[in-house]
This record gives structure tokens, C-alpha cells and sequence, in this order.
């Protein structure tokens, strides 16, 4: 065992580790703040694991109307040599007629085993080195590629949708296929950043790929692709080479700090303690915001300490932002009611005046 | 008196509607019969016809002759194919449900194999066995039934005529066990090279069109499953399918010609060198392929 991996070990306390996967990755970019949640993904846990076999809880399971949904979608993407992506592809002149070179690596090793993720990893780094030596069989949709991406020493694998290349482009891209309905304008933000971030989790495992085999990371560059599907149907809409700048750069940032995050964890726990104690997990500073529930099983426990802190977030972003000058609500019902301590400062008595304003105006419409 | 007759027929295992199916699908058989009688009298009328234009010498009407055998011919084969398929359906439906025999997985699995022609995986082999005989294999049971084939052609290779193997990768010559193939088919047939997946696409496309195109004609009631199961395929080969419209089996078939014209020239040439490499192999390593190699550095960065 590598010294990186008898540290997570140890960190662990003896918990199995499990593929976070780019999802896992992508989430301590959403809430960079919350060390919970990195100390959780760095130790290769995911929050749902420690639900499960920390906190002894129920485990928070997807709806199986999402669940049957994703699989459908992106079966009718992926079956017969996936065809209906080649398809979009060519349809979007994105790959010309003879770009109908397409592995599937989860033919070559399909079972959940040790040894078959190590050959899908294997050939998924084969089929990327045809393409770095600009060999003509290189593939140009490689579907469900398993990449591995470093992180504090340790590699975790991603199991990507596909990556796509034309002949003529130097390089992959990575792309991840979601079953959010296309609603032009209307779609929702957060899910298509959320997708982007994701697919940019494999950007960053084809740039660590690129720099081991001593060629530039750039050659990766900042683009992704992702397919949703059309409105009440399952025809796919495809949105190939979207520029994801800025979630690279989260995530960069993220991952870069990880090392730090991980001796950081190990000094604020207690000698011989670890992540397989709830007092521990409970005991770690979180970061509550209100998109927590969209990617962490633990945000009902962080929302309780939030609430118990009587911190603003549980009211919403906006409540909290407003109350910011306050620190939190007790102080905030303080100034509302006019006891306690006079204001501190200029901006609590302009919150204080706010919320006695806003009071009144609720009272006189209520009450007439 | 007719309900009884019904129930006593359901009580010794024969369902009363397939003796009636079976009595439409006798019916349906005679008319094929005797258009093929009609054919072969033309066709024997030709034939006078030609001798007659040889023993004249008359060019024009040796001609005329020769392009109505060629004609009569056609209509022959295709009267012969929509005949054998007629009697297939209504010897199934004549065998009560309880004693028609039961095939087993494996030869289900080389019937459906042989049918599509290319290496194809368990989930398309359980789709086509259903369609075609109302049965359907769990794809999850060909893992075993793999192993199981290279562990008895192990013991004794020579044992069956034919084997369930898995397709070969061009590039490593490994295994490709989600993808099956029979053994009887030549090598060539059962590598994959990187156009292969979308070339055996085009295929199967081509050979479920055509299967679709005999049976629509025969009025057989699998159609509609070959319908549904060709119309995912089709979708996916552009100019081959129209919104809102039945699947058109020549439409598929000309749309699939046409790519894999632009393809395959490429694919032959990769199949054929991968071929070559394989040629000094032991017939294991033909059938099954070269061990895989297991790559223990990245195991060990691995988080564990």
C-alpha cells in the first residue's frame, strides 16, 4: 500500500473505500467551503456511505422514475454500437460520414469485478494512446470509458459517458448524457452547470493522462459535450463543445487544495480518530447552502446544525444574505424585536430598522 | 356445446385458437401454391419458348425468352421463401404449446447468431429469439453459458460442430465477451476492428430488413416484432427511417448498403490483417482469444 493510501486508510477507520466517481468529484466544487464534504470524497466515501454505515441511517436512494428514465435515455443513446449518438453527431456535422469508428469499453471487461474495472481501464488508456500517436484507428465515440484521476496520490476511477473526436481533431472531449429535458432558455441552470462539471471531472483526468505521457494537458482543452433529450420524447438534443472554463477552474481549484484539505482534516481530528465515528462527522465544519439537498445525503444533518446555530441559510440564500449584517437569526429576532443589545454597528441598525419596517407593513396586511 | 368442446381442448393442452389460426394459415398457403404452379407452367413456357429461338436462330426472341425465365425465376424464389415460411408457421402453430420441444439456450443463442450473421450482444440474441419464437433467453444467463462452452471445448474441441465464442478485438486479439459469435463462422468474421461495430450494425440492419421484408410478405404475425425490434437500428443509420411512417425494408436495406459501401473496404482490410496475426495461434487462442493483460502499477495507485 502506498503511503498516500495507508493515510486515507487510517482516515477512513476501516471503511471500504468506493468509486465517488466524476459526480462525487464534481460535488466538492458545488460547496468548496464545506469541509465535510471534501474530508468525506478526499477519504473516498460519498456522503451516502456514511448515511449508511456511519450514521446508521437510511440511505438516500434516487427515485426510481429518475432512475428507469436515465437508464432508458441513455440506453437509446448507447445500444446498437451506439448508433442514435453517432447519429446526432453526424446529424450536428460534428463527425463526418467515415467518423464511425466506435468502442465500447464496457464490452471488453463488462463485469463488476476488480479485475474487469482494470481492464476498462487499460483500454481505455490503449484507445487514448492511438489517438495521441494520431494512429487511424483510433476511435472517434469511445462510450463508457473509465478514466482514474490523482487525487492527494491516490487514483480514483471516473466512469464517463463517452468521449468523442473526430479524425480530424488532435484530441478527446468528454461527454455526459442527462435525461433533463431541453427547455431552451428555461432549462435549468444548475443542472446544465452541474452536467458541464461533470464532464469536466473527465477534462481533468485526460489532462493528468496527456501530462503522464509527457504531452500538454492543453491538448485536452476546455470544451464539453452533452446530450438532453427533447421534450416529452427521447429524441436527443446534443450541445458538442460547450465552453466549461469556468467549472474547470472550480474544480481545479478544488482538487489542487485537496493535499492541504487532507493534512488540514487529519490535524483538526483527534489522535486515532476517524471518519467511521459519527461524533467525528459530526464534529466537522460544514457549509450549508440551499442547493445541498440537489447533491449531498447528508444536507438533512447539516441543516439541523445549521438550524440549531440559528444561521440564516435554513431560510434561503436571499434570507441569509439579507440577514448577513445580523450573523445569525437569534441576533436577527433581537433587533427585529428591539431587545437585547442595541445594535453593534451602522449596518445592524439599518437591518434593524428593516426588519421593524417590514414587520409593520406584514402586520397592517394581515390584520387590516 | 361449443364452449365444451373449447374447454375440453384447453384441458388436453390444445388451444382452440390455434387450431383456428392453424386452419387461416393452411388457407393462406394454398393460394402461394398455386402461384407457384402457375409460375413453374410460364416458366416451362419460356423455356419452349427459348429452345424454339435457338432452333431458328432468332436473336430478338432469345432474348425476349431469356428475360422472361430471369423474370419467372425471381418470382419463383420469392414465391418458394413466402411458401416455406407459410408451412414453418403453421407447423408451429399445428404442435400443441406443451409439447413443442424445447430448445435449449445454446442453440437458441447459434439459431439467433446465424440469423444476424455478425457478433452481436446477449440483449439483441434474446430480442431476436423472442420476436421470432415468443421465448426470451435472459441475457444474463449467456455470461455463464460462454464459460461454460470454452471449459467443454476445452475438454474436447472437436465435441460439437459449433461453438459460442466471444469476438476477437483486431487490435489485441483479446476476448470481447460482451460480443458472441459462433465458431463455425470464419475468423475474419468474428474480429472486431474499430469500424466493425458500426459496420455489423449496418448488417444486422441489412439482415432484419430483409427477414421484415419475408415475413411481411408471408402475413406472418412476427413482422411486428421484427418491425419493432428493427426500427431502434434503423433509426440509428441516417436516411433509413421517416417520422411517422412504417419502417420500409428496402428503405433500410439501400441505406445500409450505402454506408457500409463507404466503410467496409477499411473494415475488411483491419479484420484481414488482425486475421493474419491469429494465423500460426492454436485453435484455443483462434476461438477465444489471446489472455488479457492485467495492468497491476495502476492497481497499486489505486485508492484501496
Amino acid at each position: 500500500m502506498t503511503p498516500e493510501n495507508a493515510r486515507l486508510h487510517q482516515l477512513r477507520g476501516g471503511l471500504a473505500p468506493v468509486e465517488v466517481g466524476a459526480r462525487g468529484i464534481e460535488s466538492i466544487a458545488r460547496n468548496a467551503d464545506c469541509t465535510r464534504l471534501r474530508a468525506i470524497v478526499i477519504a473516498g466515501l460519498t456522503p451516502n456511505d456514511v448515511i449508511k454505515h456511519v450514521l446508521g441511517e437510511a440511505a438516500d436512494v434516487m427515485s426510481p422514475f429518475a432512475m428507469t428514465l436515465t437508464q432508458a435515455f441513455e440506453r437509446r443513446l448507447l445500444d446498437n454500437a451506439g448508433g442514435s449518438l453517432l447519429t446526432v453527431y453526424r446529424e450536428k456535422g460534428y463527425l463526418e460520414p467515415q467518423d464511425a469508428k466506435i468502442v465500447n469499453v464496457a464490452d471488453v471487461a463488462p463485469r463488476d469485478t476488480h479485475v474487469d474495472r482494470i481492464r476498462r481501464e487499460r483500454e481505455t488508456r490503449r484507445l487514448i494512446d492511438l489517438k495521441m500517436r494520431g494512429d487511424p484507428t483510433a476511435p472517434n465515440l469511445i462510450l463508457k470509458p473509465r478514466l482514474t484521476l490523482t487525487i492527494v496520490g491516490v487514483s480514483h476511477a471516473i466512469e464517463l459517458d463517452y468521449l468523442v473526436a473526430s479524425d480530424k481533431e488532435p484530441f478527446y472531449r468528454a461527454g455526459v448524457i442527462k435525461s433533463y429535458a431541453d427547455r431552451g432558455g428555461k432549462t435549468n441552470n444548475a443542472h446544465v452547470r452541474s452536467a458541464y462539471r461533470e464532464a469536466a471531472v473527465g477534462t481533468l483526468a485526460l489532462r493528468q493522462l496527456l501530462e503522464e505521457a509527457g504531452r500538454p494537458g492543453d491538448l485536452a482543452g476546455d470544451r464539453v459535450d452533452m446530450v438532453l433529450k427533447a421534450p416529452a420524447s427521447f429524441s436527443p438534443r446534443l450541445f458538442a463543445a460547450q465552453r466549461a472554463e469556468s467549472e474547470l477552474a472550480s474544480l481545479s481549484r478544488a482538487l489542487s487544495a485537496a493535499p492541504s484539505d487532507l493534512d488540514q482534516i487529519e490535524q483538526m481530528l483527534p489522535a486515532g480518530a476517524s471518519l467511521a465515528d459519527p461524533a467525528v462527522i459530526e464534529g466537522l465544519p460544514n457549509h450549508y447552502c440551499s442547493t445541498c439537498k440537489e447533491h449531498c445525503s447528508l444536507w438533512k444533518h447539516c441543516r439541523a446544525q445549521a438550524q440549531a446555530q440559528g444561521n440564516a441559510i435554513i431560510l434561503g440564500d436571499q434570507a441569509a444574505e439579507q440577514l448577513a449584517a445580523a450573523g445569525s437569526l437569534n441576533r436577527a429576532m433581537d433587533l427585529l424585536n428591539g431587545v437585547g443589545r442595541p445594535p453593534d454597528n451602522r449596518a445592524e441598525a439599518v437591518l434593524a430598522a428593516e426588519l421593524q419596517a417590514a414587520s409593520l407593513l406584514l402586520e397592517r396586511i394581515a390584520n387590516g | 356445446m361449443f364452449d365444451g368442446g373449447e374447454r375440453s381442448c384447453e384441458k388436453h393442452g390444445i388451444a382452440w385458437k390455434s387450431v383456428e389460426s392453424y386452419i387461416a394459415h393452411m388457407s393462406r398457403t394454398m393460394p402461394i401454391a398455386e402461384k407457384l404452379a402457375r409460375n413453374a407452367e410460364r416458366l416451362q413456357q419460356a423455356y419452349a419458348g427459348l429452345a424454339k429461338a435457338l432452333s431458328s436462330g432468332d436473336a430478338a426472341a432469345r432474348e425476349r425468352s431469356q428475360a422472361k425465365i430471369s423474370e419467372f425465376n425471381a418470382e419463383y424464389e420469392s414465391l418458394a421463401e413466402q411458401l416455406r415460411f407459410a408451412e414453418l408457421e403453421a407447423r408451429e402453430l399445428a404442435a400443441p404449446r406443451g409439447r413443442k420441444p424445447a430448445k435449449p439456450l445454446r442453440e437458441l443463442a447459434l439459431d439467433a447468431l446465424d440469423d444476424l450473421g455478425v457478433p452481436v450482444p446477449p440483449a439483441l440474441i434474446a430480442d431476436l429469439t423472442e420476436a421470432l419464437t415468443g421465448v426470451r433467453p435472459s441475457p444474463s444467463r449467456f455470461a455463464s453459458l460462454r464459460r461454460d462452452e470454452e471449459n467443454a471445448a476445452r475438454r474436447n474441441i472437436a465435441a460439437k460442430p459449433a461453438w459460442i465464442v466471444p469476438a476477437i478485438n483486431a487490435a489485441e486479439l483479446t476476448a470481447i465477451p460482451r460480443l458472441l459469435c459462433s465458431s463455425a463462422w470464419s475468423l475474419e468474421r468474428r474480429i472486431v476492428g474499430s469500424r466493425s461495430l458500426r459496420t455489423d450494425h449496418l448488417r444486422i440492419a441489412e439482415s432484419l430488413a430483409r427477414r421484415l421484408k419475408q415475413l411481411r410478405e408471408a402475413g406472418a404475425p412476427e413482422s411486428k416484432n421484427i418491425d419493432r425490434l428493427l426500427f431502434p437500428i434503423a433509426r440509428a443509420i441516417p436516411g433509413a427511417t421517416e417520422t411517422g411512417k412504417l419502417v420500409d425494408p428496402d428503405k433500410v436495406s439501400d441505406a445500409a448498403r450505402a454506408e457500409l459501401a463507404a466503410l467496409d473496404q477499411a473494415d475488411q482490410a483491419e479484420r484481414g490483417e488482425a486475421c493474419a496475426r491469429l494465423a500460426n495461434a492454436s485453435s484455443h487462442v483462434r476461438l477465444w482469444g489471446r489472455p488479457a493483460i492485467i495492468d497491476t502499477m495502476a492497481a497499486a495507485r489505486a485508492i484501496k
